[in-house]
């Protein structure tokens, strides 16, 4: 005896699809290309890596010695 | 679609009845249970089961309620789908994201808080100081941007370096800004594994323990460089006040020992004098690289230049007689090649023929001077070693047509016999006429003996030394390897190493203290009588670093808390308040006097009351020819190799192995990177089956060395030249293993001098280790190569004869090729840049690259991409030979951008990158190029350099990406990235500099202001810059002269660069060599 | 089934598609134009300086604080010192001073927002302009009515070219005692801007 089950309701996606099931291939085609542009741009960094030290803090502190006497000509001072 | 619904359900009623008939049946039940004897109660839940109600069978057997399974009506569901839901919320999650950044958002503008006066946002500022580089200390001009020192040029108040400075100076900038600089100090108490500490624990520590030393009685052992710092020796004359047992010793890897111990012979003191060079008409170098490697090469190479103009005075002729190939020797007019061990015997034999055949004016020498002289015979000398009679003669000729006005000078290699047979024949010659009368040198601390060493050495290994201070010098590499000081060292319960970088010496100490680089120093120096110099630092400490004078003084007052910042400066004017200014006589006031001193840099001063040893002025030398009689040895030329070790122009004794700029900077001759070599010669190669970058095994008395060869035509066959000062074990990663350590080589109890070796033996051993050169070795004598740069006109020369007779020799030999030009002429009005190189001022000394790597944030590639031609420098020396390979000339040419007029390069750029100026610069826009290289190869001289990768990024673990790097770039020149073409842009900077001064002061733009990088460092002033439509300028004149021509000036790219022919100042008229 | 669904897809959906996003790049480029270079951007500072007050009010000179403007190629923001010229004693009651003087006696530089800026690649020397005689407001708009410094021209190169060759339409004001100065051509060559 063919026992049917009550949920062989399926039917009505129909009216929403208007067609059967999205297609094996259609899928796999999909899913296949959505894979290699994961691995594609997991692979090669398109401008996501940042230069060393350009986004670090400074933590080398420049300032001039103060007792220091800064020449103002460049040329040979009559000495 | 109601209709079927309800035919389902009347399907699913049949079958639920059919099933609910079967199973379902009360009777049927209760009779199989009273059948089977079964015990179990009847269990129902409600009275309709109880009595078996039909309709509620049917409904017991069905799994779902009414209704329960009926299509849910679309009208009653909202409009909004999961699909859609699901759709939104990513839709909105991207825009949400995309709408993130502020896209607007152009960073930060930070000023200063309390912005310094002598700052101005953009402008660099200049500080006169001077260079620790090496023993001379020239006076530089350090220019700061925004309180960053970027680039080093010399000081043009400074009497000796005239404003010049060398490569070692111009790339010191690196040095500050290395990231493996040390930065605190450590404590190795097993000299083993090192932990940090702080300044006052180790200050401390070390107090207690040279107290403890000198109380027992232990020696203190300080080991430096040339100690030429007047206020320093103060300094450390406290220290052994304060610490009895203290002893100084001093040292250098090339220390003239042998000169200077020929000169006490020869003239009762050590106090060598000034030789005034630009008053030489003749000079012979006797194996002495004096342009290169010798002596104050910055000095030397002005000195020597001053005679080298075609268009002023007359040139001075240069002789060398050498074993190894030098830059001197290749720009000497006559060179004779021989081996190094057989000099002696040759100014022997040249005294014979100076002094013995003819009577030298006033000269007279004892007779059993000239018994000694009589068994030399020249033209014996001459058949024995296959050298030119010709050259000889003409030397013999000029050296007695010229007495007192010429001069020879002996190589540091060569040992003591060679340099006092050669000041007797400097003064039989009256050659002491060319000794500077009013400026000598001044030794302040005497560089210690062998025998002070060797006592050291005994004591270190008896336990007799309680405490070494290495200060800022490193002798565990540099002395020479059969002190065996590294195993004395052992013995030693307290080593202390003040350094700024690791090497051979901090990696056996207990404390390795940090110091300041020059940059952040205070100093005073003196090398001369005439002045001192004063160094001042441009920028505070970058790490926890102190001055190695602050860590005497603190030292010497025995108490960890006498440090504060400004201690050696209040030293240091403390001493010259006393000292230098109170010697001056004069009533301005000290600050006034100070602050003028270091405005300047230099101070002159007119007694050496405040330096050290009072010295023998040169008037004053005596000349004893008893000492020539006395030297019992004589240097003779064996059958086995001879050794040279010689200084490398660009490491110092090693001690800069990691600036990767000093590294890859080509050598003069062989144009070797990153290593040193075996120099052979092409004789000696083909006897012992050599090619270049083969391993050979050296053995002299001293040791043995394996070390790859490099055939270098022009060395004398049996001569072997090692450089020095490579190979460093202990240092940072640019300069770790690099080149081979020739330390093995050098003994302290040499025969003939440290550095001269003979009965050494080569022997080829299998494998080989690549050198790598930036010119292709190729063979001089293959048909298609050869003399290419004659039949190609790139180099043209002349002998100055020939010159003198016919000022127009030049363009009658090459003529005018006209040809027509496809390209349309156009006048350039205005400004109109452009370049003169004089080769004959151009020694082929590499300055200017050097120069220009620091001006342009040139990177470092490494060796293994210098190999593939890749180096980045935009400037480059040619070299080329011509003649036979045992006995080449040589000539050098500086080739950068030529700035075409009708660049070939400009053409074929798809995206227009790189384009023409009206003033006649080829310019390149870096943001523009997308990295064809289209024009690398349409470009004639080959002089664009293409990023192939970001060398920043590659070379050596991205040290060059790390932060203080970035500090060291000019900010006014792009850095480039990976894919991007560049080349010299004539300093485009500083032109756009001048064009700002121009329209501030309201004037049109003055060509001569302009100083590019390479000019502003070349020391010979070979290069001029300027605007060639100015007719009155100096470079207007240079590209209108007899001598000028354009390189490849067939082919009408009209180069903005014009080279002034060279002129070999031989006696023939003809230049043999270029016969093209 | 299949087919027609393909089919439909590809020969009104997907040409639709492209269309749509075609369109919309290319009008919300030019729309956004503007806006993309800089135009109308007026971002909030740390402290609420007003050049309206300053510049405007009290006719301070653009000089006074950007002093390096005509020597050098920035025109430098001033230090917190400079301010302190005046607010030690000027107003030092009020809130954004009171910041200010917590900023100046910390020894923090203040972090103002960029408002103009031009990509690295390009070399802007002020000094050459502002000693042409070239003010300050042909650029930068008139700041003096600012309270809140924003762009008002796009710094495009085509921008910076079009007043280059053609000066005399394109400069409205002069810096008063710089008349006489003759302001040519600018130079037009790549190297004179990018080095």
């Amino acid at each position: 005896m063919i026992m049917k089950n009550g949920l062989s309701s399926t039917n009505y996606n129909k009216d929403i699809l208007s067609s059967e099931k999205i297609g094996r291939k259609k899928f796999f085609l999909l899913t296949g290309i959505a894979a290699l542009g994961t691995a594609v741009l997991s692979a090669i960094p398109f401008g996501r890596k940042v230069v060393a030290g350009s986004t670090k803090q400074e933590s080398i502190k420049i300032s001039p010695n103060p007792h220091a006497v800064k020449r103002n000509n460049r040329q040979e001072n009559n000495g | 679609m109601p209709s079927n619904e309800t035919t389902d359900r009347k399907i699913m009623d049949k079958k639920v009845i059919d099933i609910s008939g079967e199973i379902v049946n009360p009777d049927n039940l209760k009779e199989e249970s009273r059948e089977n004897n079964n015990t179990d109660p009847n269990y129902w839940r409600s009275f309709r089961e109880l009595h078996n109600d039909p309709e509620f069978m049917k409904l017991k057997a069905r799994e779902f309620a009414d209704g329960a399974l009926d299509k849910p009506d679309l009208n009653d569901m909202s409009r909004f789908s999961r699909r859609k839901f699901l759709a939104l919320l990513s839709a909105s999650a991207a825009v949400a994201a995309t709408g993130c950044s502020n896209y607007r958002n152009q960073g930060l503008l930070v000023p200063y808080n309390k912005k310094p006066e002598e700052i101005s946002v953009g402008l660099p500022t200049y500080y006169a100081s001077t260079c620790n580089g090496c023993e001379y200390a020239c006076g530089v001009l350090i220019k700061t941007i925004e309180g960053r020192p970027i680039k080093v040029d010399g000081n043009p108040d400074h009497p000796v370096s005239k404003g010049k400075i060398c490569a070692i100076g111009q790339a010191s900038v690196m040095n500050l800004y290395d990231p493996e600089r040390l930065k605190n100090p450590v404590e190795r108490p097993d000299k083993i594994n090192s932990n940090e500490i702080q300044w006052g624990v180790a200050d401390e520590k070390i107090i207690s323990q040279l107290k403890a030393a000198a109380s027992s009685g232990k020696e203190i052992a300080i080991i430096s460089n040339t100690i030429n710092s007047p206020t320093l020796k103060k300094a450390l004359d406290d220290f052994k006040t304060v610490y009895p047992t203290a002893k100084v010793y001093s040292f250098e890897l090339f220390d003239e020992s042998t000169r200077r111990s020929a000169w006490e012979k020869s003239y009762g003191n050590q106090n060598l004098p000034i030789v005034q060079l630009d008053k030489a008409k003749v000079i012979l170098a006797l194996e002495s690289d004096f342009l290169g490697n010798e002596g104050n090469k910055i000095e030397n190479s002005m000195m020597y230049v001053k005679n080298r103009d075609a268009y002023k005075g007359e040139f001075n002729r240069l002789y060398s007689v050498e074993g190894n190939a030098t830059i001197t020797g290749m720009n000497a007019d006559y060179r004779i090649v021989l081996r190094t061990d057989a000099i002696e015997e040759f100014v022997y034999a040249l005294m014979i023929e100076i002094i013995g055949r003819e009577k030298i004016s006033g000269f007279s020498t004892d007779s059993t001077a000239m018994s000694r002289l009589q068994k030399h015979d020249m033209t014996n000398f001459i058949a024995k070693y296959g050298i030119s009679k010709t050259a000889v003669d003409h030397l013999i000729s000029d050296l007695k047509k010229n007495q007192g006005a010429s001069y020879v000078l002996a190589g540091s290699a060569l040992p003591e016999s060679t340099h006092i047979a050669v000041n007797l024949l400097n003064e039989a010659l009256g050659n002491n006429a060319l000794h500077s009368k009013d400026q000598s040198r001044i030794s302040l601390v005497p560089l210690s003996p062998k025998s002070e060493w060797e006592a050291l050495i005994s004591s270190m290994k008896g336990g007799r030394v309680g405490a070494v201070i290495h200060l800022d010098s490193n002798p565990a590499f540099v002395l020479p390897s059969d002190y065996r000081y590294t195993e004395a060292l052992k013995g030693v319960p307290l080593v202390i190493s003040l350094s700024e970088q690791i090497n051979e010496s901090t990696a056996v100490s207990n404390f390795v203290l940090p110091i300041n680089s020059m940059f952040e120093s205070w100093g005073d120096y003196q090398t001369r009588n005439t002045f001192l110099s004063l160094q001042q630092p441009v920028i505070a400490p970058l790490y926890d670093t102190r001055q190695k004078e602050e860590i005497i003084l603190a030292w010497n007052s025995g108490s960890k808390d006498s440090y504060n910042k400004d201690i050696y400066r209040n030293y240091l004017q403390a001493n010259w308040r006393t000292t230098v200014l109170a010697a001056q006589n004069t009533d301005m006031l000290f600050n006034t006097a100070w602050n003028a001193g270091l405005n300047d840099g230099v101070v002159r001063v007119t007694t050496t009351s405040s330096a050290g040893t009072a010295d023998v002025p040169a008037t004053q030398q005596v000349f004893k020819p008893e000492a020539f009689v006395a030297t019992s040895t004589l240097m003779t030329a064996g059958s086995n190799f001879v050794l040279l070790l010689t200084q490398n122009g660009n490491l110092g004794d090693g001690r800069f192995a990691n600036n990767g700029w000093l590294q890859e900077l080509p050598k003069p001759l062989s144009r070797v990177v990153w290593d040193n070599y075996a120099a052979i010669s092409v004789q000696s190669a083909k006897a012992l089956g050599l090619e270049s970058s083969d391993l050979v095994k050296i053995t002299s008395s001293a040791g043995a060395l394996e070390i790859p060869v490099f055939i270098q035509p022009g060395v004398a066959e049996g001569v072997i030249a090692v450089q020095l000062g490579y190979g460093r074990s202990e240092c940072g990663i640019v300069g770790k293993d690099v080149g081979f350590n020739a330390n093995s080589l050098v003994s302290k109890g040499a025969k003939l001098s440290p550095w001269l070796y003979d009965n050494v033996t080569v022997e080829k051993l299998g494998g080989m280790h690549e050198i790598v050169s930036t010119v292709e070795h190729y063979n001089i004598e293959e048909p298609l190569l050869k003399d290419i740069q004659f039949r190609r006109h790139i180099i043209q020369e002349g002998t100055y004869l020939q010159y003198k007779a016919d000022p127009d020799f030049l363009r009658k030999k090459h003529g005018d090729n006209e040809y027509e030009s496809i390209n349309k002429q156009y006048e350039h009005t205005g400004t109109k840049w452009g370049m003169a190189i004089d080769l004959n001022k151009c020694i082929g000394c590499g300055e200017c690259v050097i120069a220009c790597n620091v001006e342009n944030n040139i990177p470092i590639v490494g060796k293994d991409q210098v190999q593939k031609n890749r180096e980045m420098q935009w400037m480059r020396i040619d070299r080329y030979y011509s003649g036979t390979p045992e006995d080449p000339k040589t000539s050098f040419q500086p080739m950068l951008c030529q700035h075409c007029d009708f660049a070939p390069c400009e053409n074929v750029c798809p995206v227009a990158a790189t384009t023409h100026s009206a003033d006649g610069i080829n310019g390149m826009a870096y943001n523009r190029c997308v990295g064809t290289r289209y024009c690398s190869n349409n470009c004639p001289y080959k002089v664009r350099r293409f990023n192939y990768y970001n060398f920043r990024d590659r070379f050596r673990d991205s040290i060059q990406q790390e932060e203080s790097f970035s500090l060291m770039a000019n900010p006014e020149v792009t850095v480039r990235s990976r894919g991007v073409m560049e080349k010299c842009t004539f300093c485009l900077q500083r032109i756009m500099e001048e064009r700002a001064h121009a329209i501030k002061d309201n004037r049109q733009v003055i060509g001569s202001n302009v100083k590019t990088a390479c000019q502003e460092s070349c020391v010979t002033s070979a290069i001029v810059f300027g605007d060639s439509n100015a007719k009155e300028s100096e470079l207007h004149k240079l590209i209108h002269s007899d001598l000028s021509y354009t390189v490849l000036d067939e082919i009408k790219v009209k180069p903005n660069i014009t080279y002034i022919a060279k002129l070999r100042n031989v006696y023939e008229t003809e230049n043999t060599e270029a016969k093209h | 089934m299949k087919n027609f669904l393909l089919d439909y897809t590809l020969k009104v959906r997907l040409p639709i598609l492209i269309f749509t996003v075609l369109a919309v790049f290319v009008i919300t480029y030019y729309v956004s134009y503007a806006e993309r270079n800089g135009v109308g951007y007026g971002p909030v500072q740390p402290i609420a300086y007003s050049h309206k007050l300053h510049a405007g009010t009290m006719k301070i000179d653009c000089r006074y604080c950007h002093t390096d403007v005509d020597k050098s190629r920035h025109a430098n923001i001033p230090s917190a010192s400079v301010c302190m010229n005046c607010h030690t004693i000027a107003r030092k009651d009020k809130p954004e001073i009171i910041k200010l003087t917590d900023y100046y006696t910390k020894g923090i530089p203040i972090e103002w927002n960029r408002v103009h800026r031009i990509p690295d690649f390009a070399y802007f020397d002020h000094s050459v302009h502002v000693n042409k005689g070239i003010d300050c407001s042909n650029c930068h708009g008139n700041v003096a009515e600012m309270d809140v410094v924003s762009q008002v021209k796009d710094f495009t190169m085509k921008a910076c070219l079009d007043c280059h060759r053609n000066p005399e339409a394109n400069i409205r004001n002069i810096i008063p005692g710089k008349e006489d100065v003759k302001i040519n051509n600018g130079p037009t060559n790549c190297g004179s801007c990018h080095r």
